[in-house]
């Protein structure tokens, strides 16, 4: 930040992210800032740049970019267009965009994001010229349409304009705008972040997990995320864009069935996720493409894990030399330790488990039982078998049925819901806003409700015991944080209560 | 004034079950007239008594729909839809104030230890209660019988800053979220909408 009376000449509204430069999470988002580590580390990242955050600021509180800002992300563009050998809008090579937000805090899902944007007819025969291939270029053109229409226009009937730099300063717009969509804003004040800070778009070349056999998309993990184990876990979709693994309309391989189909990329990839994890000294969590045999990482970012698995990673990062006692001692929140404390799904039955459903976590705890309909059901075999109630919405009535079941699972509503609300009160695992689907699907069947992640499994998952007193790891990390003089208090609380 | 049926009855379907103690606490009036009304609606089959309290019976929900369509009906349907848009802006607002009071901003329960916050959350609460006073006092015009929420909301309030803090959220119990619910739940009745709907429009679920 500049000091002073008089502004910079042109402030920096759009920069590379091709690893020349640091740059911070603050100033670009927290996407844009792992394109531009993966660069900086030489991993094959697709070229890319950002606009800032603050430019984001500007457009919300004038209604436009600032001045400069477009010149700016089209010479980037032309940068992107050198990079992969690639025009935009070209009736040869044509080179077609990614366009994502991407805030300082990660907002997972909560805003816009257009892929394979550049798109014409024009563009759409050169890439069917391209490729051989007149099917993968329908493919994302369709996808392409179906993107701009819900989220840019947001008007399944409307018109996606043919000019490739109009639909891009229409998403660039409309990354902007979801800044303060009814999803994100509800997000954030759930979460406690600000409304004020803004998020960032991030534009890159697209490559094409779609494109043909040896293509394909994923995620992996360079640990186990749920217990910590050392061992990369992901899962993958041959020929297929990201969206069709979120989505869940196609369900994913393991990621080592990469190795018989692309055994290059397959054994990159594994070195990739290590040499990141080294980078950033915890375990990272990175989506990739191959494209006609070649690997791209899209993303990396430090990893969401249980409280077992932070305790584990602490312990065996710091031994290995990674990370100091001072820093495995900051790894875990008081909060964590504490649900060490409780029961959870047996992580190997839980591989083997169905997920049925998944909402928003509203209570914590675990639950297994038969699911009923009602709350009227749920008094009456309450009494004699555990049961899970399951419904649209609760109201008030409901609560004689919420206190005779052991857990409750809701079709509509969110953190703030009459069923979320109650069930904290009575301490009962909740998990709210499944979809009108549940109603239908969990009829008739036993559950286990993991009010934590906010899932309904089928049938009963096993349960593991909270992590004894005298486990190695925790006695370790204990001894630990007892050494460190800079301990928060409420960690070495929970830790007293914990051993 | 004599309690109405349409007063009793809904607030016995919106509790679920309930004796005659909550419900003279709620409707605000004598054990004895409430007593008197709740035989007269046992013997018309309207209620049944159950071990647990009273709950209405088939014949009493098909009661309370027509009561709600008669009453519905002497109404000004184009003041009472603005009058439930109005509860609805406001709505969020308390249910966000409501999850405060349950789990702090870094999304970890609120175990109350933290007298500071907690007092945060009640100041928030009385500030909210201050801004929808005119709405309650505006339904109140319309239909007096609502005039009653008001008065359990501001109760509500008053034993929480007195230091009872159940009286902020906990069911069955008329806290500020028990109260607040009942009155969305009769709302929605009263303009002829359903809960699932409004649910699925994103208002309160």
């Amino acid at each position: 930040m500049s000091v002073g009376v008089i502004a910079a000449p042109v402030d920096p509204w759009v920069l590379p992210l091709d690893g020349s430069q640091e740059l911070s999470h603050e100033l670009v988002g927290g996407k844009a800032w792992s394109v531009n580590r993966l660069a900086a580390l030489g991993i094959p990242t697709p070229p890319a740049a950002a606009m800032t955050i603050a430019a984001c600021r500007v457009y919300l509180s004038t209604g436009s970019l600032p001045e400069h800002a477009w010149e700016q992300l089209l010479s980037a563009l032309q940068a992107i267009e050198r990079a992969s050998g690639r025009t935009f809008g070209g009736s040869t090579r044509p080179l077609l965009l990614s366009v994502r937000s991407g805030a300082a805090r990660s907002m997972p899902g909560m805003m816009d994001t257009v892929l394979n944007l550049g798109l014409n007819d024009a563009v759409q025969s050169a890439l069917a010229r391209e490729s051989g291939d007149s099917g993968f270029a329908a493919d994302t053109r369709r996808r392409f349409e179906a993107d701009f229409l819900n989220t840019v226009l947001a008007d399944p009937q409307g018109s996606v304009p043919a000019d490739p730099w109009q639909q891009l300063r229409k998403a660039v717009h409309a990354v902007f705008n979801s800044w303060h969509s009814a999803r994100a804003r509800v997000y954030r004040e759930h979460q406690g972040l600000s409304h004020e800070a803004g998020t960032a778009v991030t534009v890159q070349a697209m490559v094409f997990g779609n494109l043909d056999d040896r293509s394909g998309t994923g995620v992996i993990f360079s640990r186990n995320p749920a217990s910590g184990e050392p061992l990369p876990m992901g899962e993958w979709l041959p020929r297929a864009q990201g969206e069709d693994i979120v989505s869940g309309r196609r369900t994913p391989q393991p990621i080592e069935s990469m190795q018989a189909v692309l055994p290059g990329p397959y054994r990159d990839l594994l070195a990739f996720t290590r040499r990141l994890e080294q980078d950033a000294r915890d375990v990272q969590d990175v989506e990739f493409t191959v494209e006609a045999g070649r690997l791209w990482l899209l993303q990396c970012r430090s990893a969401k894990r249980s409280a077992r698995a932070a305790l584990r990673l602490a312990v065996s990062l710091c031994e290995e030399g990674l990370i100091s006692k001072a820093e495995a001692v900051q790894r875990l929140t008081p909060e964590q330790v504490r649900s060490l404390r409780e029961p959870r799904l047996d992580p190997d039955a839980l591989a083997g488990a169905l997920q049925l459903a998944a909402g928003t976590a509203a209570c914590p705890g675990l639950a297994t039982g038969q699911a009923v309909m009602d709350s009227e059901s749920a008094v009456e075999r309450g009494e004699h078998e555990d049961v899970i109630l399951v419904c649209r919405t609760t109201s008030p009535e409901d609560i004689h049925g919420m206190l005779a079941a052991r857990g409750i699972v809701t079709a509509l509503g969110g953190a703030t819901s009459h069923a979320a609300v109650v069930s904290r009160e009575i301490g009962v695992p909740c998990v709210v806003g499944c979809g009108e689907a549940v109603l239908e699907l969990l009829k008739g069947r036993r559950l286990t409700v993991d009010g934590q992640g906010g899932r309904i499994f089928d049938g009963l998952v096993r349960i593991a015991a909270a992590t004894p007193p005298d486990d190695p790891d925790l006695r370790r990390f204990t001894a630990w944080a007892r050494e460190q003089e800079a301990a928060p208090p409420s960690l070495l609380a929970a830790l007293q209560a914990a051993t | 004034m004599a309690m109405t049926d349409v007063a009793l009855l809904q607030l016995i379907r919106v509790k679920g079950l309930a004796d005659e103690a909550a419900v003279a606490a709620a409707v605000g009036q004598s054990a004895d007239a409430v007593q008197a009304a709740c035989l007269a609606a046992l013997s018309g089959g309207l209620l049944t008594r159950l071990p647990r309290g009273l709950r209405l019976t088939p014949a009493g929900r098909e009661r309370l729909t027509e009561l709600i369509a008669q009453e519905r009906a002497g109404l000004d349907a184009e003041a009472l839809d603005a009058a439930y848009e109005d509860f609805c802006a406001v709505n969020q607002e308390l249910k966000t104030a409501i999850a405060a009071w349950q789990i702090r901003d870094d999304a970890t329960p609120n175990d109350h230890t933290d007298p500071g916050y907690d007092a945060r959350v009640i100041e928030r609460l009385a500030a909210f209660d201050a801004r929808a006073a005119p709405i309650l006092a505006r339904l109140a015009l319309l239909a007096p019988r609502l005039s009653r929420y008001g008065q359990r909301l501001s109760a509500a309030l008053e034993r929480v800053q007195a230091g009872d803090h159940a009286y902020v959220a906990r069911p069955i119990i008329d806290s500020y979220h028990t109260v607040w619910f009942e009155l969305h739940e009769d709302l929605i009745a009263m303009a002829g909408r359903t809960r699932a709907a409004e649910a699925a429009a994103g208002r309160g679920a």
